[in-house]
């Protein structure tokens, strides 16, 4: 409730043409922090990733700094053990563990640097099927949810996460396909096309939800994505793969902590940020702060497909192409058409007297679909 | 030749003594000047009197003042030698009905008809002395009136006023003076005017209601009456016995280049309390405000001592208090929220508020309960001459208030009314936000009655509401509801009491259907009904005592959680009902030991009940209040005192007089506080949440001294002073890491009790009177808190002194105004004051594929610093008296260099990174034009 306050305030004095966001950067001094971040899901229905970084000055962008050569183990207290196994990057996995609901799980981690940390016993939590992923078209986009229903109303605390994948088609269609030396344009074979491409992309937003205030575990249209209208996920077919993780209270109360602080904030009415106090701690050095919190229990997915039949027109994604295509001669295939030239070739070029002279192109964005960003091969899961 | 009307205010002198010389003179006057003047020869025939005064100005030296109008028909003729001046005038005006008198500065007046009187009734000498005088006529007006009523309004300056049965004795001993002062035009009270006089020299101030109460030694005296924005008058009195005057004062008619010079109208010097700042509601309307809108808080806040959060936000924190430490006291009622809409607009409609005073060092002793301040805004009690009213029409809000008479001169009403009509601008945005509303309104009402000459009546009323949804989704409303009668009863001259009852209500109510099966309605409010008896006792010249008794009985709805609508699957939740009594007895005296050392000491206990029926929890003493501690809960039964807190709270403030226009105060004061708000927003929400103090939760307490100079320069039009404080703090609620404050039914395992202190100077220069006015702030100040008890939980930055949000160490703010005509003003206002702490990430992580802001220690760092200026221009109409409407206009802007001051700063994830913005509430300068209307 104090999430949609904060909502409404700015939103309300950004339309009186008053208040006003700039970029800012702080002035002091970057502080040396390099916390051990832990975040993971000791899964009992499917393999089990843990992924180990630090944080990171807030001046160091986006630099992942992953712990590699930690020692991990999944410890039961009914005295099991499981050790996971590195892949190099920081993410250390294991295969479906045989986990028994009845007994609690924690994490052991022994870093490189000689540092132990351990985490608390977290109790095994059982997550009810998804009943359903649907969505509706609210104020020109799509609002995609989750219902699910736990009969036994032992849930109550929910995670979310989802992938999202989209087929589309660039404008044009490439018949030819560049390649050098000497610089030349062949005919394109079909599966090397380069037409439908698809393109994925992953929930970057902590998706939390509590029925604790309610008379039944229900949960109905837990807001998941809001894809504006226009959006290039709306070009032809589109799909998302929900994940559904049930959590303690207390799990739910330190991602909802984490949540205010990264992504509630800038309103008037702002709850000032906190200190993240999770479940694991330094053994070495107990004033240690440690990143995260480790849940345990069994995860449910749900996967839908929206096709673009299903929506308004207005709500699609348009392309924004040149309509004509441009004619580039034989001798000039190199300057269009060499990678990082911008131009790919559609279809050869023959002139009024029947003679074939250069290779009709247009810009690459517009006749390569892999420019933005997707890949040309089928994800498995993708309808025929 | 100089052609005037005569006014008699200015012949006379301004002290008994010289008054008395002036009789003197005046029996000797015609023999004496006749020997003292030159001789007079002239020969004029058919001449007119003009030319003939003007002949005798150029012979004698002397001075003719008379109407010209009486006298240019007249002619006549004129032949003397070597006459003495007043042989001559004999000869002239004799047998025509002209009649001539002479002052003690030799001018001549001349009328036709009764002569003019150039001095007092002469009634004060002794019987023998006053048959001397007998050919002066008395005024039989004043007899009569002075014999048919005992309860005189003095209205009129040059007229000798009888206080007490006449007598013939000699007068020694002290006898007691009181009554109200009044507005002439509007009969409202005229609170705090200086009513005084010189020899010996005795002053005292009217009070809220315009009540006066003066101790006299018997004998005459010129009464002097000063009050800010009234004419300076003065009564003459011939104290014989105890008596009542009520004093009549006319507001001041701007001049232009008239100073007013003034001994006492710069109160601070001699005030006995330090720290207490009045702003009336004129200066208010001056200050340039974002929209126009005259806006209460924000003139406060331009106060030395006074902070605040940032622009959207009417919580102030005054010395280093959080804004629940303040008692914001309107017309009595406690009002718990002071802002409309987001925090731009404060609760108080300009229209009806009177005046506004802060205590912010000395607190009354009949105050309490509150550890920072009080805030007492008065509100208007309406012409009780005629009919009148005003109207507004600003950019966003538009007001309305009528006032007048029910019964003349007894009744008199007030109602004032104001309303937004923001929703206009909100119908003009983007799709998505088309049905989002925010609007408020607020309506006051007073009724002022006089019963008869001892008593009186005031009702007041007030109501307040905001709403605002965004789309449809979630709707907030909150408000105030404060009704109240207050009994006015004066036992004799010196003693009063004030008898005062009432009910203050605030509620907030937050809803959402948008989800069906998740649709709630929350809510929450505190009620409370207050009985308060006051009296005021003017025991003597040196003792003024007050005491008195209050109780408050409080009653909170700290919460409830309720389904909205059939599909709703919400289970009610209803947090318990919260009770508490609190009462306090209070005394307080001001003694004025020397006419330069006066003390006011004050004793005030205040005991708090928590009330049953309640569960309450306990928990392992010594342990952290934790639900891990958690030992047992007990039931209480209705009624029941479930714990019981009292304590001593002193006020004590001295003054001694240096110089006539310096002095030195010092002070002491503590408090107790038993209701807090909580909050973890920075500036106060609308939906936070107020707890009282039960078995777990301790009152707040906190002491504070503090020290002043005081010193007024230029007759006392420029007012400068310095104070520096110390304050401690304990028990102040603050709120752990991860706090979860609404619907908590366990709220004190999630609060702390921390200590805090607080430390500053403050300067201010002031002028209020003259075209260029306005005041000059600077304060220098620290507020830190700490928790270091790891008993109590969670230690916040490792135990060590944290800056507070409020703590803004340096702030000048600079209110100014120039006067061009009495048409035309200009206002300037510029503000500067440290950036407010704030909690800065140190590091980032990356964590459900984002990276997200890691935080440490709380308010470590600090937003940029903040500095605005705002300017307007004030236009009235024409200033004709007698015409239906007067109208005027304010045009101004607010922010005027457009500075993007931040309101905060902060970081948040954005598709995966975090992004750091700074945020401010108004990124340009705004432009306003309001318009105003008087019937």
């Amino acid at each position: 409730m104090t999430r949609s306050l904060k909502n409404t305030a700015p939103a309300l004095l950004i339309l009186l043409l008053l208040q006003c966001k700039d970029p800012y950067v702080s002035p002091y001094a970057p502080t040396a922090t390099g916390y051990l971040v832990v975040e993971g899901y000791i899964t009992g229905n499917g393999p089990t990733r843990i992924m180990l970084s630090h944080t990171i000055p807030l001046t160091d962008r986006d630099t992942l700094k992953p712990e590699i050569n930690a020692q991990l183990r999944v410890e039961g207290d009914d005295n099991s053990a499981w050790t996971l196994v590195g892949q190099g990057n920081g993410v250390y996995s294991i295969d479906t563990l045989p986990l028994n609901p009845a007994v609690k799980y924690r994490l052991r981690i022994h870093t490189a640097g000689n540092k132990d940390y351990l985490s608390d016993y977290a109790p095994f939590k059982t997550t009810p099927a998804i009943d359903s992923i649907n969505w509706a078209i609210v104020g020109g986009g799509i609002d995609i949810y989750a219902n699910t229903h736990d009969p036994s109303n032992a849930t109550r605390y929910y995670q979310w996460d989802y992938d999202e994948t989209w087929q589309y088609f660039s404008s044009e269609v490439s018949q030819g396909k560049y390649q050098a030396p000497p610089p030349s344009v062949v005919s394109r074979d079909i599966n090397d096309q380069v037409y439908i491409c698809w393109k994925s992309a992953i929930s970057t937003s902590l998706l939390l939800g509590s029925t604790a205030k309610l008379a039944q575990d229900v949960v109905y249209r837990a807001l998941l994505n809001s894809i504006p209208g226009g959006s290039h996920r709306l070009s032809y077919k589109y799909s998302t793969l929900v994940r559904q993780y049930a959590l303690t209270e207390d799990a739910y109360n330190y991602l909802a902590l984490m949540q205010k602080n990264s992504q509630s904030l800038g309103s008037i009415f702002d709850a000032q940020p906190v200190q993240l106090k999770g479940n694991i701690h330094c053994l070495s050095v107990p004033a240690e702060q440690v990143i995260g919190y480790i849940s345990t229990g069994t995860l449910q997915q749900k996967r839908i497909f929206i096709d673009y039949t299903q929506i308004p027109n207005d709500l699609r994604y348009h392309y924004l192409c040149p309509i004509d295509d441009h004619l580039v001669t034989l001798d000039s295939l190199d300057f269009y058409f060499a990678p990082g030239k911008g131009y790919t070739p559609i279809s050869e070029h023959i002139n009024r007297s029947g003679m074939f002279d250069g290779w009709m192109g247009n810009l690459t964005i517009c006749a390569d679909c892999r420019a933005m960003g997707g890949v040309t091969t089928k994800p498995s899961f993708w309808p025929n | 030749m100089t052609a005037c009307t005569n006014n008699k205010a200015t012949m006379f002198a301004t002290t008994p003594f010289r008054l008395l010389t002036l009789i003197l003179l005046m029996l000797t006057a015609r023999t004496a000047l006749a020997q003292k003047d030159s001789l007079v020869t002239m020969d004029m025939k058919q001449a007119r009197i003009a030319d003939v005064l003007e002949e005798l100005e150029k012979q004698t030296g002397r001075r003719f003042y008379y109407d010209t109008t009486d006298f240019d028909s007249t002619r006549v003729d004129v032949s003397v030698r070597q006459q003495s001046f007043t042989k001559v005038l004999d000869a002239i005006f004799t047998d025509r009905d002209i009649t001539y008198s002479i002052d003690q500065y030799h001018r001549v007046f001349i009328a036709r008809g009764e002569a003019i009187r150039t001095d007092l009734p002469l009634d004060f000498f002794d019987k023998k002395d006053s048959g001397k005088v007998a050919s002066e006529r008395e005024d039989t007006a004043r007899n009569r009136q002075e014999q048919n009523s005992s309860l005189q309004v003095a209205a009129l300056e040059n007229k000798l006023y009888t206080v007490g049965e006449k007598t013939d004795g000699p007068l020694h001993g002290i006898v007691n003076l009181a009554g109200y002062t009044r507005d002439a035009k509007t009969g409202e009270p005229v609170v705090g005017a200086s009513i005084y006089i010189e020899n010996p020299r005795i002053g005292v101030f009217s009070d809220q209601f315009g009540y006066y109460s003066i101790s006299l030694p018997r004998g005459r005296h010129i009464l002097n009456i000063q009050s800010i924005g009234m004419r300076d008058t003065r009564r003459l009195l011939m104290v014989y016995g105890d008596g009542k005057m009520n004093i009549d004062l006319r507001t001041q008619v701007m001049t232009l280049k008239k100073v007013i010079v003034s001994a006492e109208k710069a109160s601070n010097v001699r005030r006995t309390e330090m720290g207490v700042q009045k702003i009336d509601i004129k200066t208010i309307k001056q200050v340039p405000v974002v929209f126009g809108e005259a806006d209460v808080l924000r003139v406060v806040m331009t106060l030395p001592g006074v902070k605040t959060v940032g622009e959207a936000s009417t919580g102030l924190n005054v010395r280093g208090g959080s804004a629940d430490q303040n008692l914001v006291l309107f017309n009595d009622g406690t009002i718990y929220n002071t802002a409309h809409f987001f925090g731009m607009f404060s609760a108080f409609n300009p229209e009806v508020v009177k005046d506004v005073e802060l205590y912010k060092s000395s607190i009354p002793a009949k105050y309490g309960g509150r550890l920072s301040s009080v805030l007492d805004i008065n509100s208007r009690e309406g012409n009780k001459k005629e009919i009148t009213g005003s109207a507004g029409i600003g950019l966003l809000t538009s007001r309305f208030n009528i006032e007048g008479p029910l019964v003349k001169e007894k009744t008199s009403f007030i109602l004032g009314g104001r309303t937004t009509y923001a929703n206009w601008l909100l119908a003009h945005l983007p799709d998505q936000y088309k049905n989002s509303r925010a609007s408020f309104y607020d309506v006051n009402l007073n009724i002022s009655h006089e019963i008869n000459k001892s008593n009186s009546l005031y009702f007041m009323g007030y109501l307040s509401q905001d709403r605002f949804n965004l789309n449809n989704d979630t709707t907030y409303g909150y408000g105030n509801r404060n009704i109240g009668l207050k009994w006015k009863h004066v036992f004799s001259n010196k003693i009063y009491s004030l008898v005062a009852a009432g009910y203050d209500r605030y509620q907030y109510n937050i809803s959402s259907k948008q989800n069906p099966v998740n649709a709630y309605k929350l809510g929450f409010d505190i009620n409370q009904l207050y009985l308060r008896a006051h009296f005021s006792w003017f025991l003597s010249s040196s003792h003024t005592l007050e005491f008195g008794v209050n109780t408050l009985r409080y009653k909170l709805h700290p919460g409830s959680y309720t389904p909205e609508g059939k599909p709703s699957l919400v289970v009610p939740d209803v947090l318990q009902t919260e009770q508490a009594l609190e009462s306090a007895a209070y005394i307080s005296d001001r003694y004025a030991i020397s006419s330069a050392l006066s003390l006011e000491a004050g004793l005030r206990y205040s005991i708090y009940s928590y009330l049953g029926p309640n569960q309450v929890n306990n928990y392992a003493p010594g342990q952290p209040i934790t639900n891990d501690n958690l030992i047992n809960t007990k039931n209480y039964g209705s009624g029941a005192f479930i714990k019981t807190y009292s304590n001593p709270e002193y006020r004590l403030s001295a003054r001694y007089i240096i110089t006539e226009n310096f002095s030195v105060k010092a002070g002491y004061n503590t408090q107790r506080q038993y209701i807090h708000a909580l909050s973890n927003t920075t500036a106060m929400a609308p939906t936070d949440i107020w707890k009282l103090s039960d078995p777990n939760i301790r009152p707040q307490s906190g002491d504070q001294v503090s020290l002043g100079l005081y010193r007024n320069f230029k007759s006392n039009t420029i007012e400068t002073s310095i104070e520096v404080y110390y304050k401690r703090i304990k028990n102040f609620l603050d709120y752990k890491s991860g706090a979860k404050l609404i619907m908590n039914h366990h709220i004190e395992t999630d609060v702390l009790q921390t200590k805090g202190k607080a430390y500053g100077v403050e300067l201010m220069v002031k002028k209020l009177t003259g075209k260029f006015n306005g005041w000059l702030s600077y304060t220098w100040s620290r507020t830190l808190l700490r928790q270091d008890d790891p008993n109590a939980g969670e230690l916040i930055n490792n135990g060590s002194f944290y800056p507070a949000n409020y703590d803004k160490p340096h702030d000048v703010t600079v209110v100014s105004n120039y006067r061009f005509s009495h048409r035309f003003s200009i206002s300037l206002n510029a503000t500067y004051s440290t950036g407010r702490p704030i909690t800065l990430p140190i590091g980032i992580f990356y964590y459900a594929n984002s990276w997200r802001t890691l935080y440490a220690d709380r308010n470590a760092y600090r937003i940029p610093d903040y500095f605005r200026t705002d300017f307007s221009m004030n236009i009235e109409g024409n200033h004709k008296v007698h015409q239906k409407t007067h109208n005027s206009w304010t045009i101004g802007v607010y922010n005027l260099t457009g500075r993007r001051n931040a309101y905060s700063v902060y970081y948040t994830s954005e598709n995966g990174a975090v992004n750091g913005y700074k945020l401010s509430i108004f990124g340009s300068a705004i432009p306003y034009v309001n318009f105003n209307i008087r019937f």
